[in-house]
């Protein structure tokens, strides 16, 4: 496992236990270092939408598309806010 | 239960077809023959049939029914007059569709047991979310209370109800929370899932993103509201 990869997962497991706020700071520390890391991008999404900051959330979502114009998953997200 | 829905437009038809999908018996009726096909095969029997002649309703057996819904609105006059047959037919309970205020007052005056604006109660509901990103829902049970969902405040952030003080120094009532739950989806993504809790314990713990159902007087909801 290299940092990032080690990063991920403590992000993971503090978004998890409902840390919102550790969970953010340390995806955000990933894009830091690597400004288009999917996963990173994708999680503060989601994260963003537990913590009904959705405006956040949509722009998350965009960018991963921006990046991975085929990825399911965000699509599926932003297609769910729209109709919120 | 057992429903007959007259008049299958955009409003019509979406009724029908989501009691039919919940298991209840439907009946689908509209004086055009294309929307009543388009229905068909979606719920338990569909007709043709104008709804504003007498005879052709008192055939339909409308008794048996537990509700009776009015959905046509734009032809006030057809909307007042199948209401008006229905429950001389005998229907138990009637639910009809206004497209103004007058026409409402009539509907009520004639027997309707329930009148609703689908427009008006959208286009409130949606100028209150435009207007406070932080409203969810809001729904108006008289003039001075209503319940509404909010993005919980800052202030009550990992506080517990009791510890608010919710409704000793705000007025209000948490009547349920809604929270995003997190998940795993797969080994790699975390995703979340929706829980509810209806009548919260007042030891419950208030989180970072709940959404609070909240019911009380407007004045007092405002209060919140401003709440950070």
């Amino acid at each position: 496992m290299n940092e990032i990869e080690i990063l991920l997962e403590k992000a993971k497991v503090y978004f998890l236990s409902q840390n919102y706020n550790e969970a953010e700071k340390l995806f955000l520390k990933i894009l830091e270092k690597e400004p288009d890391n999917l996963d990173a991008l994708y999680h503060l999404g989601v994260l963003k939408e537990v913590i009904h900051e959705l405006e956040e959330a949509r722009k998350y979502f965009e960018r991963v598309l921006e990046l991975d114009p085929e990825n399911r998953e965000a699509r599926e997200r932003l297609d769910k806010l729209a109709e919120i | 239960m057992e429903f007959c829905v007259i008049g299958l437009g955009r409003f019509g038809s979406a009724i029908a077809q989501t009691l039919a999908r919940k298991g209840h018996e439907v009946l689908a009726i509209d004086r055009d023959e294309g929307r009543v096909q388009e229905l068909e095969d979606k719920v338990s029997q569909a007709l043709v049939l104008d709804a504003t002649n007498e005879k052709a309703l008192k055939s339909l057996g409308l008794k048996d029914f537990d509700w009776v819904i009015i959905a046509m609105s734009q032809d006030i006059e057809a909307s007042i007059l199948s209401t008006m047959l229905v429950k001389e037919a005998g229907a138990k309970k009637v639910l009809a569709k206004a497209s103004s205020d007058v026409h409402a007052k009539i509907l009520k005056r004639i027997g309707a047991d329930r009148v609703i604006f689908p427009e008006r109660e959208m286009g409130q509901k949606v100028a209150e979310s435009l207007s406070s990103p932080r409203i969810f829902d809001y729904i108006e049970l008289s003039p001075e209370y209503s319940i509404v969902e909010i993005v919980a405040p800052s202030a009550f952030q990992g506080k517990t109800i009791k510890q608010t003080e919710a409704r000793t120094k705000y007025g209000i009532h948490i009547i349920a929370i809604k929270r995003k739950q997190p998940k795993m989806e797969d080994e790699k993504n975390v995703t979340y899932k929706d829980l509810i809790l209806v009548a919260p314990d007042p030891n419950e713990e208030i989180l970072k993103g709940d959404l609070l159902v909240i019911l009380g007087k407007i004045e007092n909801i405002e209060k919140v509201k401003e709440l950070k």
